[in-house]
């Protein structure tokens, strides 16, 4: 063979090995990337259960009506009729749960306590029974505007306070005679007479119970926050993707009313 | 006129370095094709949760309204895709069963999307999307 033929053979075959290597590199490629979006499509399937269940249990508890929130960046709207009939509401939880762990196997779904916690500041509003409930305060929460609204009648009011940071306004309305407080306080105490309700407000919590049937109203003013305050209902949601091992187990996020 | 040795080993050498240029090239399209179609279908998925996703939050499965829930489809789908909706659960309307927009292809390896949704009459569902390349 001339050096010509030798040449041509070299450059083919070098041409051929590169067209090999190509060929080869876009294999690997092709399994990397293959194994790649697989991954993340797994993830992303967790993900998007994970939200579409939260919802739905999101949206049991906002069609059950047993307690209204709205927050903004800068205040928390809680409402809620004393005492709170929580059934509807656990049945229609547990009815959810069952049905889904029954047609996703991947779930698991665990009911808690009666409460909502409001994030970043990690304020919770916990049920001790379905006529009393604890508002945990905060160093952001700066004052209340709280309303009691009743149907029957209030003989008076009587409360007992010293002078502090928070500021507290509130009003009572009945049909008798109605009453009103606004100024800064420390330690709070109010006793509506006739209608056998206590509210109590201290360095730790807001805690307000009633014997007698009332709508409150509790407006909580905080620090603006930099962002908008999340609210979440203390039921963890569990979705597994069994290959990768991918979990999301994460509190029910209520969706945001702004 | 008779080939010489010389121009049968260049023959061969044309032939041979053909093929496996053939062979390299043809791997090379069929492996970064197969890697393109995983991004499709994941894009897929992610256009079906999507467009579930929107259905739900514009409370489209509140009627369970075949036709209604079929003109938003449409609307949202992109002109290219086809899509099919299973709705289960616990109401009357075709025993529970509720299928809404195209047949599915049988040819097509088709990543379901699932998702889980609740009426404002508090019916439970639950949705599986199919999205494809028309």
């Amino acid at each position: 063979m001339t050096k010509k033929g030798v040449f041509y053979t070299l450059t083919l075959s070098l041409l051929a090995i590169a067209l090999v290597s190509l060929a080869f590199l876009s294999f690997t490629f092709s399994q990397s990337s293959q194994s790649q979006y697989i991954e993340l499509s797994s993830a992303f399937s967790v993900y998007d259960m994970h939200t579409s269940i939260s919802k739905v249990m999101s949206d049991a508890f906002s069609h059950k009506n047993t307690t209204f929130v709205r927050t903004t960046r800068e205040s928390i709207v809680i409402q809620e009729s004393l005492p709170v009939d929580f059934d509807a509401l656990d049945a229609q939880l547990t009815s959810l749960k069952n049905k889904i762990e029954r047609d996703f196997r991947n779930v698991n779904i665990t009911i808690g306590e009666h409460a909502l916690y409001f994030l970043p500041m990690n304020l919770s509003l916990s049920h001790i029974a379905d006529n009393h409930f604890v508002l945990s305060l905060h160093p952001n929460v700066t004052g209340y505007n709280i309303t009691l609204r009743y149907s029957g009648s209030v003989s008076s009011c009587s409360e007992n306070s010293d002078a502090g940071s928070i500021h507290v306004e509130l009003y009572v309305i009945a049909g008798g005679s109605n009453c009103t407080f606004n100024q800064n306080v420390g330690e709070f105490q109010l006793t509506v007479n006739g209608q056998q309700t206590t509210l109590e407000i201290d360095d730790d919590n807001l805690e307000l119970q009633s014997n007698s049937s009332v709508k409150t109203s509790i407006s909580v003013s905080v620090v603006p926050q930099s962002q908008y305050i999340d609210v979440e209902m203390p039921m963890t949601v569990s979705v597994r993707e069994p290959v990768f091992g991918f979990e999301k187990n994460a509190f029910v996020q209520l969706m945001r009313r702004e | 006129m008779a080939l010489n040795n010389k121009g049968i080993a260049l023959i061969l050498d044309v032939a041979l370095g053909t093929v496996v240029i053939m062979a390299g090239v043809a791997l090379s399209v069929f492996f970064i094709s197969e890697s393109g179609s995983h991004v499709a279908d994941y894009q897929l998925a992610r256009i079906g949760a999507d467009i579930l996703g929107m259905l739900d939050a514009q409370q489209g499965f509140d009627n369970l309204d075949h036709a209604a829930i079929e003109q938003k489809i449409a609307e949202l789908l992109p002109a290219h895709l086809d899509m099919l909706v299973r709705i289960e659960g616990d109401f009357e309307e075709g025993d529970g069963i509720i299928e809404v927009g195209g047949n599915l292809p049988s040819t097509a390896s088709i990543i379901p999307v699932r998702r889980v949704a609740l009426t404002s009459d508090d019916v439970y569902l639950k949705i599986t999307a199919y999205v494809w390349l028309r």
